[in-house]
């Protein structure tokens, strides 16, 4: 191989024609991307280990399908998200869906006691908190605030990526970050406003 | 009558803003209701209390943004490597 990196563009430009090193250097550059949206999609560390594989050797095989234009990235999430649709759809429902006579996280706002502990033990607990609280969320809006808050895409790429509408997409994003600020309130730095 | 009506603006306005909170932080919200937005939280301590809470919870999560997962990417290359050369699922 040359001294000089070559540009994910190029990978993907040899990897189409067949060269695997390139591929290989792909996966290298994009497994905690993947192996991290997978985990937070609701997967736990096994079943994202073996799903993150099964990613990429789907990659492969569509990379004659995949357009240069759309960003690898975005489309390896789409892959990723997929992917870990079909492994939850494996089990048993773990949680009833929310119920509609119960708490609506866009209208009741919820009384917590405000904490100010140091602000770096916050962010500490916050993270550890997260995992937890984003496996309590229905999976629709989970998928939603992970692909768009954590993972970073536009709403337009998310959308498209969990296959519906930009609307509708807002929608669950909404109800997602909103239950999901209910269940990290204890952990949050917020900052300490003017009145 | 004034008290009345603000009193009616007031609980017709907290209805509404906890359902526009994202499209209010995404910067997705017409002027008009950025101007409902700050005025009724401005008023409502609960909704201020909500807003600034999703708002750091956005902002912490933001910070997570691009942190991979727990797993080997040396290992997953491996794992890929040899099942590219297995024969493709009849």
């Amino acid at each position: 191989m040359s001294g000089a990196p070559s540009t994910e563009h190029e990978l993907i430009r040899r990897a189409r024609s067949g060269d695997e090193d390139a591929f290989a250097e792909l996966v290298e550059l994009h497994a905690g991307r993947v192996q991290g949206a997978l985990r937070r999609f609701g997967l736990d560390a096994a079943e994202a280990d073996e799903v993150a594989q099964e990613v990429f050797l789907r990659a492969w095989r569509g990379l004659p399908r995949f357009e240069q234009r759309a960003q690898f990235s975005t489309w390896l999430y789409r892959i990723a998200f997929n992917e870990a649709q079909r492994q939850l759809s494996r089990r048993p429902p773990p949680r009833a869906e929310p119920d509609p006579d119960g708490v609506d996280p866009i209208v009741s706002l919820p009384e917590s006691p405000h904490l100010g502990p140091e602000a770096r033990t916050l962010d500490r607990e916050f993270e550890r908190q997260l995992d937890g609280a984003l496996a309590q969320l229905p999976d629709d809006w989970r998928a939603a605030v992970v692909l768009r808050d954590i993972e970073g895409l536009s709403t337009e790429q998310a959308a498209e990526i969990v296959g519906v509408r930009q609307a509708a997409f807002k929608s669950r994003l909404h109800r997602g970050r909103m239950q999901l600020r209910a269940l990290l309130e204890p952990y949050l730095r917020v900052e300490e406003g003017t009145d | 009558m004034s008290t009345f009506w603000h009193r009616t603006r007031f609980r017709l306005d907290h209805r509404w803003a906890p359902r526009r909170m994202s499209d209010y932080l995404d910067g997705e919200l017409a002027s008009t209701g950025r101007t409902r937005m700050d005025r009724h939280v401005g008023e409502c301590e609960e909704c201020r209390r909500v807003l600034a809470g999703l708002a750091a919870m956005l902002a912490q999560l933001h910070r997570l943004s691009g942190h991979g997962g727990e797993g080997d990417a040396v290992e997953l290359v491996s794992a890929v490597r040899a099942r590219l050369r297995e024969p493709p699922p009849s």
